[in-house]
């Protein structure tokens, strides 16, 4: 079918530097990998190999072995391991030596001063979107790029739809479009990934690090695995087991170096209910340096907009019931978003608070999903069509409608939704170290210019510091406190009107490593908000310090703030979250009025 | 005297949508009594259909099954007349009729596309009326959703209660104006041409 869509006319930029220069070529820099060299990748990677048994090891591989085994890190994580290590069992169960960071993994530790790892600038950037080599969107590349850089983004991932056509045609096609783009617009990132059918389960990015291998391991890896290309939709364990062998497979490709970098992320995974608890765990146990995180806020946020001034549906086409596929123990809340969340995120106990309760890193991110744009003036061309789609793997280049399109549920890569990600330096590797890092917060609607989030413990004469997606090991009995900074917006967003921060949330749980016995566990039984901070009217910083106490046993915090204007105790109940985001009202949720920013955890471990 | 039947067919329904489909078929093929409770159920990954009613005069069970047998070759069938068991079908699809043919006699889950007092409650009407009229025991609002008996829910052409533990409830969520069923008639389809 052809949509009656339409497109504004794009944001001209004179793009006067349109030379092909090189920024583009990120193997110039892409070699930096948590800054080992290529034989201390090697050796990490024979002793994190937990199918290579330890007398197979040479001595130095043994030591490296068992240093690593001290950190909780053999196993499924690969080399490059350095990254966002939440609380590992053996820094529970062992005390380890206090510190920050990964601890003894590959490389330094992210966020120490100066450190390759260290947070120099929190790029926006946005790792869902969908281009005219999808059946269900119209976009050229380019279109969706400009106007990615247009609204401030500094990295996007170009992630159409896995499936039949795509596997075979669309995925080599539209490399030479990504590649054109990144020449047009050499101050932007522009990845290359794919949005994979997930077997048994959802959808997800999957993106790869930009090189001469990017589009032969994601064709690969979408014909060996994509739920579609491989008829493995439906909930099977053997279905599931197809998903935990392709994100292994992609982290295999990094080891390899095919790649330098591979990651994946789930997106919208509370919309249908078929990403099961102990499905998102699979896949984060499976290789956590490349399975990192979820949409903690989907797309399509216009597609709640009333009806002829929007599509008329569900915030985010959130307006489900289960189905056959769904996990029977999600309650029907669960099929909403709540203040444009999905409800794994906005459930403060919920689902993403028992994963980060586990003690391991598990990232949100907040994303456009871009197909088609609210208010859009363009449409596809005469001719468009399922076979025309399946005979050249796109749609031709959208024209100019006429007319203008209220129907659809779609913003611009960032007009509304930004992922934020504290990097070394502005490169395709950095931004997906950070990631991986969990150096991350989310907001909407440009709500804040900035957020600033520190732990400092301080004992026995030592002080350690550390941000988002950090870990502090600090001597027991250690003081804590919280420093945050926020920056009140004093620009207007995209709605052309400046966002007012109303309130802070300061989001505080328990970690117990060892504690996750039931794989299929949603609740985090310990969690809640702490503290309520009311900032409203203020402007410039508001600067915040919180004393955490006394360091007795592992915990984390993470923070969230809001405009103030919906709000409803948490689906946990009040004395869990008494104002948190309310649940989206079908036909009728304006994404305006309705804003929040959330962080990615610190935690704060005791060691012995 | 009263002769009760059940009957349950699994076709493989992959969807909401298409297993109303094979409830509104299996209606046309068996006919539809004032007390004619239609449900659906997951199992196995898919839905399969529970129908049950009181006949006044027993039907001949050879001849139900036979009916349902030949009109849904390759599927699963159970047909029950007054404790007479009709089965047949591949074993997965049996298997599933057998466990849709359960849970709607115990009502622990299900849910509801026929049911007593349908026609008269899929329109605009007050939650007391749809208790009063049909066979919904409660309607319950979503998280925060405030339901009232004086409450107006617009249920036109569509509404789908559940059973749960065996009562009947109509789960409702706030709408664009006013209260409207929690699983409404047009899901969204995954990958969409939204």
């Amino acid at each position: 079918m052809t949509h009656d869509h339409t497109h504004e006319h794009p944001h001209e930029h004179d793009h006067a530097d349109d030379h092909a220069h090189d920024h583009a070529h990120p193997h110039d820099h892409a070699h930096e990998h948590a800054g080992q060299t290529p034989e201390a990748a090697e050796l990490n990677a024979a002793a994190l190999d937990a199918s290579v048994p330890d007398h197979r090891l040479t001595p130095t591989e043994l030591s490296r072995r068992s240093l690593l085994r001290a950190a909780g890190l053999t196993g499924a994580a690969g080399a490059g391991a350095a990254a966002m290590v939440g609380v590992t069992p053996a820094m529970a169960a062992e005390g380890k030596r206090p510190g920050k960071g990964p601890g003894p993994g590959p490389g330094p530790r992210p966020g120490g001063p100066g450190g390759p790892g260290a947070v120099r600038t929190w790029l926006a950037g946005d790792h869902h979107i969908h281009t005219q080599y999808s059946s269900d969107a119209q976009y050229r590349v380019i279109d969706q790029a400009q106007h990615a850089a247009a609204y401030g983004l500094d990295w996007l991932v170009i992630t159409d739809h896995g499936g039949a056509t795509h596997a075979r045609i669309g995925v080599d096609k539209v490399n030479p479009d990504i590649v054109a783009a990144r020449a047009t617009l050499p101050d932007t990132l522009i990845f290359q990934g794919l949005e994979w059918n997930i077997p048994a389960a959802e959808h997800g990015t999957v993106f790869v690090a930009p090189g001469r291998n990017e589009v032969a391991v994601l064709k690969q890896f979408e014909n060996d695995y994509d739920g579609s290309v491989k008829g493995a939709s439906s909930s099977s364990p053997a279905n599931e087991a197809l998903a935990v062998a392709g994100i292994q497979w992609l982290g295999g490709q990094v080891r390899s170096r095919a790649v330098t970098d591979a990651l994946f992320l789930a997106n919208h995974p509370a919309r249908n209910g078929i990403d099961s608890p102990h499905e998102i765990r699979a896949w984060r146990d499976a290789d956590p340096t490349v399975a990192i995180g979820f949409e903690g806020a989907p797309g399509h946020q216009a597609a709640g907009l009333p009806a002829g001034y929007g599509p008329g549906s569900a915030r985010g086409y959130y307006g489900n019931a289960a189905g056959a596929n769904s996990f029977a123990a999600y309650p029907p809340e669960s099929y909403r978003t709540w203040g444009g969340f999905d409800w794994m995120t906005s459930t403060v106990g919920g689902l993403w608070d028992s994963l980060l309760a586990e003690g391991k890193p598990w990232s949100i991110t907040a994303n456009s999903d871009s197909h088609t744009i609210w208010a859009d003036t363009s449409r596809r061309p005469d001719g468009s069509s399922s076979a025309q789609f399946a005979a050249d793997g796109r749609y031709g280049d959208p024209v100019y409608a006429g007319a203008i399109n209220l129907g659809a549920g779609d913003f611009w890569p960032g007009y509304y939704s930004r992922t934020h990600v504290g990097a070394s330096d502005r490169s395709y590797t950095a931004v997906m170290r950070g990631m991986r890092d969990g150096r991350l917060w989310v907001d909407h609607g440009a709500l804040v210019k900035a957020v600033d989030v520190r732990v400092r413990t301080t004992g026995r004469g030592r002080t350690d510091t550390e941000t988002l997606g950090g870990t502090i090991v600090t001597r027991k009995g250690s003081r804590a406190q919280l420093t945050v900074r926020v920056d009140v917006q004093d620009r207007p967003n995209w709605s052309q009107f400046v966002p007012q921060l109303a309130r802070v949330d300061l989001i505080r749980g328990k970690v117990d490593p060892l504690s996750a016995t039931d794989r299929d566990t949603f609740r985090a039984p310990d969690t809640k908000v702490v503290e309520q901070w009311d900032v409203s009217g203020r402007t410039g910083t508001v600067e915040i310090t919180y004393d955490l106490g006394v360091v007795e046993q592992a915990f984390y915090v993470r923070l969230r703030g809001t405009d103030g204007k919906r709000s409803q105790p948490g689906y946990l109940g009040a004395a869990v979250d008494p104002a948190g985001p309310a649940i989206d009202v079908v036909g009728s949720a304006d994404p305006w009025e309705d804003l929040w920013f959330y962080t990615n955890p610190i935690w704060v471990v005791p060691a012995a | 005297m009263s002769h009760p039947v059940l009957i349950a067919v699994d076709t493989g329904a992959g969807d909401l949508a298409g297993v109303d489909h094979v409830v509104h078929r299996l209606l046309e093929v068996v006919g539809r009594l004032p007390d004619t409770v239609a449900s659906t159920h997951v199992v196995a990954g898919h839905h399969a259909v529970a129908l049950s009613w009181t006949a006044e005069t027993s039907p001949d069970p050879a001849a139900l099954g036979g009916t349902l047998v030949s009109a849904y070759v390759g599927s699963g069938v159970v047909a029950d007349v007054d404790g007479h068991r009709r089965e047949a079908g591949p074993s997965d699809l049996l298997d599933g009729a057998l466990e849709a043919a359960a849970r709607h006699a115990d009502r622990a889950s299900g849910r509801l596309v026929e049911f007593p007092g349908r026609p008269g409650i899929e329109r605009r009407l007050s939650v007391a009326e749809v208790v009063a009229s049909s066979c919904v025991e409660d309607v319950v609002g979503l998280a925060g959703t405030v339901v009232t008996p004086e409450s107006v829910v617009d249920l036109t052409g569509f509404a789908r209660p559940t059973w749960a533990d065996g009562r009947c409830t109509l789960l409702v969520q706030t709408g664009a104006s006013g209260l409207i069923p929690f699983e409404v008639a047009q899901q969204l389809a995954c990958c969409s041409h939204h």
